[in-house]
């Protein structure tokens, strides 16, 4: 049972999420969390087995509340609390490779943030049932450019200025797998420079 | 047979690979180029005998590159259902059979860091194609290979030549056999587990996995379970009003094709899906590997390949 779906009613191909559940089949349950995602793994911790064998990573200092405390006093095989999300993604990289067939992986908070992790994951061999995700805090969205393929994190408004061809572009319901991103479209192709209004949709 | 239509081909050669096994080399009987196929593809053989006529599923075991030939390997079964005897007493080498086009339900997962592959006997067959691939491809494999004793490990040179030390053999004389949970111990992830053998060697593996916390998407298995010999009954086809004897020897499906009909399948093994159909009235003994069992139970479904009927009379809503 997968913890996120895909709905396909026509375009919209936006995941659902739902709050992480423990595999009770793995042997290993690595998890993975940024900011407000600490209180889903603190949740997901306890409804291990008490036998589980379970390593944590952490990345402090972004977005939203510092939850290392919490986590730090969880009884876990391992807890690192990392400041840079490529340092931590690097991290999960090495016990990935080390790891052994039985591992699950969870990872919690943002939606940038989880695709980012979920990838480490897919690029170690994971398949999709092993790989949990939970979205917490920010709704801001991470997004691509269909027509530069620039890519934007944490974009919180329904429309943007893209950095990388200047286009005011309006972010799609239509979230790449692949790219771990929302798709943006140029929003005023027909009448240039006409916008319609600017709303912070995704906070 | 869905869809596609079968091919004739023509038996260009018969091998004795073992006392009970032989290998078919069969080529299109037009002279034309056979249908590609992927590693762990199987065909159906349709043989038209005297009394009649059978279809079995064989695994197709040369190179997926050679669209000139198709090689099978078949097993005599003494006690079967005639199929594989027919193969071994009836059929000589220039005669024409049927083959449907290349199903696979037992592919390589070409997203895998490592493949493990555990064959028992004649399940060696569908690996046999597979390694063609997996070397192909530099892949990272292991060839899991057990057999009754020194005379029954067919293609055992072969194996040798194509895997060097990644083949690992288990004569089991000598006492030795695989060891699942060894085997898929301490495996990296990204490591996908393939076993065909007999039943209880692919329950081993399955246990061993489940046990070790594998994602069921690691495991795959193929058994070429043959359907169940039981006690003839009646099927009445509701929709066609069709009433038609199921003999000891046949299966549900097998009598339908002799009365003419064409119901989807695939596997003929009870575990594509292929053949589901629902039950009207009657009770089932289920010997597939498909429905659930709480449908199962519920005796509104079976899967025609290989389920019978417990009562004397069914009806399909066929
Ligand atoms: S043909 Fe595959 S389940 Fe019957």
């Amino acid at each position: 049972m997968p913890i996120y779906e895909f709905p396909e009613d026509g375009i919209r191909s936006r995941p659902i999420y739902r709050p992480l559940q423990p595999d009770v089949a793995a042997r290993f349950h690595l998890m993975v969390a940024e900011g407000a995602g600490a209180e889903a793994l603190a949740r997901l911790h306890d409804k291990l087995p008490d036998e589980a064998s379970c390593s944590i990573h952490y990345l402090a200092g972004s977005d939203g509340p510092d939850g290392s405390d919490r986590l730090m006093q969880l009884d876990c095989q391992q807890t690192r609390i990392h400041f840079d999300d490529a340092q931590l993604a690097d991290a999960l990289r090495r016990e990935l490779e080390n790891a052994s067939m039985g591992t699950r992986l969870y990872v919690a908070g943002g939606e940038g943030f989880i695709w980012r992790m979920a990838a480490v994951g897919a690029s170690c061999g994971m398949s999709e049932e092993e790989v949990h995700v939970e979205r917490c805090g920010s709704l801001a969205r991470p997004a691509q450019c269909v027509h530069c393929k620039t890519r934007v994190e944490g974009v919180t408004t329904n429309i943007y200025e893209c950095p990388g061809c200047g286009l005011h572009v309006t972010v799609r319901d239509h979230f790449s797998r692949r790219h771990g991103a929302y798709q943006s479209v140029r929003v005023d192709a027909e009448a240039p420079g006409e916008l319609p209004p600017i709303e912070e949709t995704y906070r | 047979m869905t869809g596609q239509a079968n091919i004739p081909v023509r038996v260009a050669r018969i091998e004795q690979i073992t006392p009970m096994i032989r290998r078919f080399t069969l080529e299109r009987s037009d002279g034309g180029t056979l249908p590609g196929f992927s590693g762990g593809s199987h065909v159906v053989v349709t043989m038209r005998g005297e009394e009649r006529t059978h279809h079995n599923p064989y695994s197709l075991m040369g190179s997926p590159d050679d669209k000139q030939r198709y090689q099978i390997s078949v097993r005599r079964d003494d006690d079967g259902r005639g199929g594989s005897l027919f193969m071994h007493q009836k059929v000589a080498e220039g005669d024409t059979l049927e083959v449907s086009p290349p199903t696979n339900l037992f592919a390589l997962n070409p997203l895998a860091e490592r493949h493990i592959l555990i064959a028992g006997g004649i399940g060696i067959t569908p690996f046999m194609a597979q390694l063609h691939e997996l070397r192909r491809a530099g892949a990272d494999y292991q060839m899991h290979y057990a057999f009754r004793d020194q005379e029954n490990a067919a293609f055992r040179d072969e194996l040798e030549a194509a895997c060097g030390d990644r083949l690992t053999a288990y004569d089991g004389s000598a006492g030795q056999f695989v060891q699942p949970a060894q085997l898929l111990g301490e495996q990296p992830l990204g490591t996908h587990v393939y076993v065909c053998g007999p039943k209880g060697m692919i329950e081993a593996v399955n246990e061993a996995a489940f046990e070790l916390g594998w994602a069921d998407s690691h495991v795959h298995w193929e058994e070429f379970a043959a359907p169940p010999v039981g006690k003839p009954f009646r099927v009445v086809l509701q929709k066609s009003g069709m009433e038609i004897t199921v003999p000891g020897a046949s299966s549900v499906l097998e009598a339908l094709e002799d009365a003419g009909l064409q119901p989807n399948c695939l596997c003929r093994g009870g575990v594509c899906g292929e053949c589901e159909t629902a039950v009207v009235e009657g009770e089932i003994e289920h010997n597939d590997h498909f429905l659930p069992d709480d449908v199962k139970q519920s005796n509104s479904r079976m899967m025609i390949c290989v389920s019978r009927a417990r009562s004397e009379r069914v009806v399909l809503d066929l």
